[in-house]
C-alpha cells in the first residue's frame, strides 16, 4: 500500500514512533475536515483492515467490500468536518460502512449476501478450554439461534441498522424482519428464564 | 475502551472465521473502541481488497470535479471521455453562457409590440452560435495546437464536441424568440445565417485563427444587416429567402466536407 | 527495428526553403539534434511528430509511412511530443489536463486513465502538485506537466523540442536519469541548445545547419573534428574564426593560434561551432 508521507500529520505520526506520542483518532478526522490527505491514509491504515474483516463476515463477494471500503473513507474524507466527537471513530466509521454496504447489496438484486464464517454453534469443549472461557446462557442461547433469525439480530443489535436497512441487506421484507426479531428476542428471553 | 482485551487467540479465530457468534459479537462490539486490538488482527485483512480499496479512493479523491454541463451531456448518453472533451475547461464558457441568458432574457422582458425588439433580437441572435464557436476556440481555452495535433484523436471530433455547449444556448434563444416574435416563421429566420456563420468561422479559423475569424464575420454580419436595412427600407431585409438559401448552402457544403474526410480516413484504416 | 527513416526531406515555407533534403534513420536510444536557431531543428520535429508535412521526400516513423492518414493516426497513438512552446486550457489543474490529454491519446477507460496520469506526475515530480491549477504553477513545473503529457501512453517514439528550458540544474538531471532510461528500448529524438545535455546523454548528434545535416555521429567525433585547432590565450588572434573568453579569463580561439596560445583539448562545442561558425559571433562570456 503505497501511502505518501508529507505534510502535519505526517511530522506528528514520526513522532509518535520516536517519543510514544499517540496521535488519536479523532485528531486524525480533525486534520481530515482540514484537507490533509496524510491524516486520511492513516486513518485508513488504522480502521480498514479490522473493517474488511467484519464486512467481509456479512458478504462473501470482495469486489463489494471493496466498494463499500472505498465509498466508506470517501464519505469520511467528505463528512470528517460533521463527526461530533461523540463515541467512537471505529463505531462511526463502522456505521457508513455496514450502511454503504447495505446499499451496494440493494441495488444487485441477484446477489445474495454470504456470511462468509462457516458459523459454529457451539465451540468444541477442547477450544473453551485452550481459550480459557465460559459458556454462559446468553452465549448459548444466541449461539443456538438459526442462522436466519442470528442475521437478523446481528443487524439491528449488533451492527445497529433500522428495521429498513436490514430488510434490503439480508433481501427480506421488512415485516418478515420484525417477525425474526420478536421469535429471537422470545427464545432468548426463554434460555434466560 | 473497555478493561476487557480480547488475547491473540481469540482475535485470530475471530478473523479466521471459527469463532462462534456470541463471541464473535464481542470482539467485533470491542474492536470498534480498541487500537491495540485493531492492529492485533492487521496481519489477518486481505491486503489485495485492502489495496484496491485505497487505489480506488484515491482515484475518487483526485478525479476533477465534474462540471454541470458534462454530468448533462452524460446523461443524455454520451460517452464519458466524449463528455469530457465537451465540457473542458468551463470558466470561459460559463461567461459566455452567462451573456447568452442575459441576451435573450433581456429580449423577452423588454419585447413590445412595434417590432423593434424583433429585429433588434433576431440580429444580434446568429451571434450566438458564432460567439459559442468562439469561446471553444479563443486564445484562453485551446492554446494547445500542437499537443492536440501529435495525439491520434478525430480532430474533426474534437471540433464537434467543443462546439455541443453551442446547441442547448441556441435551443434557449430559439424559445426567446418564439416568445418575442408572434410570427413563428419570423422567430427562426436567425438560425441558418447563424449556423452558417459558425461554419464559416470554423473554416475560417484553421487560417486566420479564431480571433479574427470571429471577429471579422461578426463585424461583416453586422455590416450586412444594416447596409440591407438602408438600401432596401426594410428591416428584416438581411433574412430574405435568398439570405436563407445561401446560408443553408454553406452549412451543408461544410456538413458534406467533413463527412467526407472522415470517411477518408477512415476508409484506408 | 528502424523507428524512424526520413529520406530527402524537405520543407518550403513560401520561397524559403527551411529543410534541405535531408536524410536520417534511427532506432532505440537518444538522438540529439543540435544547430542554431533558424537551422530548421523545430521544423524537422514537427515533420517527425506529425504535426506538419514535409514539403518533399518520404518520412517513415515506426515502420508506417505518414503521408497516409490512416498510418499516421496508428503513428500518433505510439507517439509523445514536447512542442517548443505550448500553452494550457485555462482553469485546468495539473491532474485534469493530463486526463484531458488522455483521452486525446485515446484512453477511455477512466481508471486505467487515472492510474496513467499518476504514473506520469510521479515520474517528474510534480504528483503533490495534481490538484494545483496550472496558472498557479511555476515556469520549470509547467514545463515539466508538458513533458508529462508526452510519457502519457508508454510512446515508443518521443519527440522532444527544447524539453529542457526552464528547467533547474536538479529537474535537469532528473529528466536525463528519465529519459535515458525510457531510451533503452525506444527512439527520443531531443532538440537542444544545450552542449552538455548531448554530452551527457545523447550517444548520437546531429548537427543541423541551414537546413541541412552536417553531422551524423557520436559526441566525441565531434569534438574531435576541432582537435589542433583549439588555442587559449591572452591575446586574440584576427584570423581567428571564433573568440570568446572562459570563466578563468583566458581567450579561446578557434582558428589559427595566436601569439603564445596553448592547445587545448577540443569539446564538443568547440566542435559545434567550428561546424557551424560564423565569423560575425561576438565575444562571448563562456564557462570553460
Amino acid at each position: 500500500m503505497v501511502l505518501n508521507r508529507s505534510g502535519r500529520i505526517a511530522d506528528r505520526l514520526s513522532r509518535t514512533a520516536r517519543e510514544g506520542v499517540i496521535v488519536e483518532d479523532a485528531d486524525l478526522l480533525t486534520a481530515i475536515a482540514g484537507g490533509d490527505r496524510d491524516a486520511l491514509a492513516e486513518l485508513y491504515r488504522r480502521h480498514a483492515p479490522w473493517l474488511q474483516i467484519r464486512l467481509h463476515r456479512r458478504c462473501a463477494d470482495p469486489d463489494l467490500v471493496a466498494e463499500a471500503l472505498q465509498e466508506t473513507f470517501v464519505a469520511a474524507w467528505r463528512g470528517a468536518g460533521r463527526w461530533r466527537g461523540d463515541g467512537e471513530v471505529g463505531g462511526w466509521l463502522w456505521g457508513i460502512a455496514v450502511r454503504r454496504l447495505v446499499d451496494l447489496i440493494a441495488h444487485r438484486p441477484r446477489h445474495r449476501p454470504l456470511s462468509a464464517a462457516p458459523d459454529p454453534l457451539v465451540a468444541s469443549a477442547e477450544e473453551q478450554v485452550l481459550l480459557g472461557t465460559e459458556y454462559g446462557d446468553l452465549t448459548t442461547a444466541l449461539n443456538r439461534l438459526s442462522p436466519e433469525l442470528h442475521a437478523v439480530v446481528q443487524a439491528t443489535v449488533l451492527d445497529g441498522l433500522t428495521t429498513r436497512e436490514a430488510a434490503r441487506l439480508l433481501h427480506i421484507p421488512q415485516g418478515t424482519v420484525k417477525t425474526r426479531m420478536a421469535r429471537a428476542r422470545t427464545l432468548l428471553r426463554e434460555a434466560l428464564s | 475502551m473497555t478493561p476487557w482485551h480480547t488475547d491473540d487467540g481469540i482475535l485470530a479465530a475471530y478473523a479466521e472465521g471459527r469463532l462462534d457468534r456470541a463471541r464473535s459479537a464481542s470482539v467485533e462490539q470491542h474492536l470498534t473502541g480498541c487500537a491495540r486490538c485493531r492492529a492485533a488482527v492487521l496481519p489477518y485483512a486481505d491486503p489485495a481488497v485492502l489495496n484496491r480499496a485505497w487505489a480506488d479512493t484515491v482515484d475518487t479523491l483526485d478525479r476533477p470535479r465534474v462540471p454541470l454541463f458534462e454530468r448533462m451531456l452524460t446523461w443524455l448518453g454520451l460517452p464519458a471521455s466524449s463528455a469530457r472533451l465537451a465540457a473542458g475547461a468551463s470558466a470561459a464558457r460559463r461567461a459566455w453562457v452567462f451573456g447568452c441568458a442575459v441576451v435573450a432574457v433581456y429580449a423577452v422582458l423588454a419585447r413590445d409590440l412595434d417590432g423593434r425588439t424583433a429585429t433588434w433580437f433576431l440580429s444580434v441572435a446568429p451571434l450566438v452560435p458564432l460567439t459559442g464557436v468562439a469561446v471553444a476556440y479563443g486564445p484562453g481555452s485551446f492554446p494547445m495546437h500542437d499537443v492536440v495535433a501529435a495525439a491520434p484523436y478525430s480532430v474533426l471530433k474534437l471540433v464537434l464536441l467543443r462546439c455541443l455547449p453551442v446547441l442547448p444556448m441556441t435551443g434557449l434563444v430559439l424559445l426567446a424568440g418564439s416568445l418575442i416574435v408572434p410570427d413563428s416563421v419570423t422567430a427562426v429566420l436567425w438560425l441558418l445565417p447563424g449556423l452558417a456563420l459558425a461554419a464559416l468561422s470554423l473554416a475560417a479559423e484553421r487560417y486566420i485563427g479564431a480571433g479574427w475569424s470571429i471577429a471579422t464575420l461578426a463585424l461583416l454580419w453586422m455590416g450586412f444587416v444594416t447596409g440591407s436595412r438602408w438600401s432596401t427600407g426594410s428591416p428584416l431585409a438581411a433574412f430574405a429567402p435568398t439570405v436563407q438559401v445561401l446560408s443553408f448552402l454553406i452549412v451543408l457544403t461544410a456538413a458534406v466536407a467533413a463527412a467526407l474526410t472522415t470517411r477518408r480516413a477512415r476508409r484506408l484504416l | 527495428m528502424t523507428d524512424i527513416r526520413l529520406t530527402g526531406v524537405s520543407k518550403n515555407y513560401g520561397r524559403h526553403r527551411v529543410l534541405d533534403a535531408v536524410t536520417l534513420q534511427a532506432g532505440p536510444g537518444v538522438l540529439g539534434m543540435l544547430g542554431p536557431n533558424g537551422a530548421g531543428k523545430t521544423t524537422l520535429l514537427r515533420i517527425l511528430a506529425t504535426v506538419a508535412g514535409p514539403s518533399a521526400g518520404r518520412v517513415e516513423l515506426l515502420g508506417r509511412d505518414i503521408a497516409d492518414p490512416a498510418l499516421r493516426t496508428e503513428v500518433r497513438r505510439k507517439l509523445g511530443y514536447v512542442p517548443q512552446e505550448t500553452g494550457f486550457p485555462s482553469g485546468f489543474t495539473a491532474f485534469e489536463y493530463l486526463d484531458y490529454v488522455g483521452i486525446l491519446k485515446e484512453m477511455p477507460d477512466r481508471r486505467a486513465r487515472h492510474d496513467e496520469v499518476r504514473r506520469v506526475l510521479d515520474v517528474v515530480g510534480l504528483s503533490p502538485m495534481a490538484r494545483r491549477r496550472i496558472r498557479r504553477l511555476s515556469g520549470g513545473m509547467k514545463q515539466r506537466l508538458v513533458i508529462a503529457q508526452a510519457l502519457l501512453g508508454d510512446p515508443r517514439l518521443l519527440v522532444l523540442d527544447e524539453p529542457t528550458v526552464g528547467l533547474d540544474p536538479e529537474q535537469r538531471l532528473r529528466f536525463r536519469d528519465t529519459v535515458s532510461a525510457m531510451a533503452e528500448n525506444r527512439c527520443v529524438v531531443v532538440s537542444t541548445h544545450q552542449t552538455e545535455d548531448i554530452v551527457a546523454f545523447c550517444p548520437r548528434v546531429v548537427v543541423l545547419h541551414e537546413g541541412r545535416a552536417l553531422f551524423d555521429g557520436p559526441p566525441r567525433e565531434l569534438a574531435a573534428t576541432a582537435a589542433g585547432r583549439v588555442w587559449e590565450g591572452a591575446t586574440r588572434d584576427a584570423g581567428a574564426r571564433l573568440a570568446w573568453r572562459t570563466g578563468d579569463g583566458a581567450l579561446r580561439q578557434v582558428g589559427e593560434p595566436p601569439a603564445g596560445a596553448q592547445l587545448v583539448e577540443p569539446s564538443l562545442e568547440d566542435g559545434y561551432l567550428l561546424l557551424v561558425g560564423r565569423a560575425d559571433l561576438p565575444v562571448e562570456e563562456v564557462a570553460a
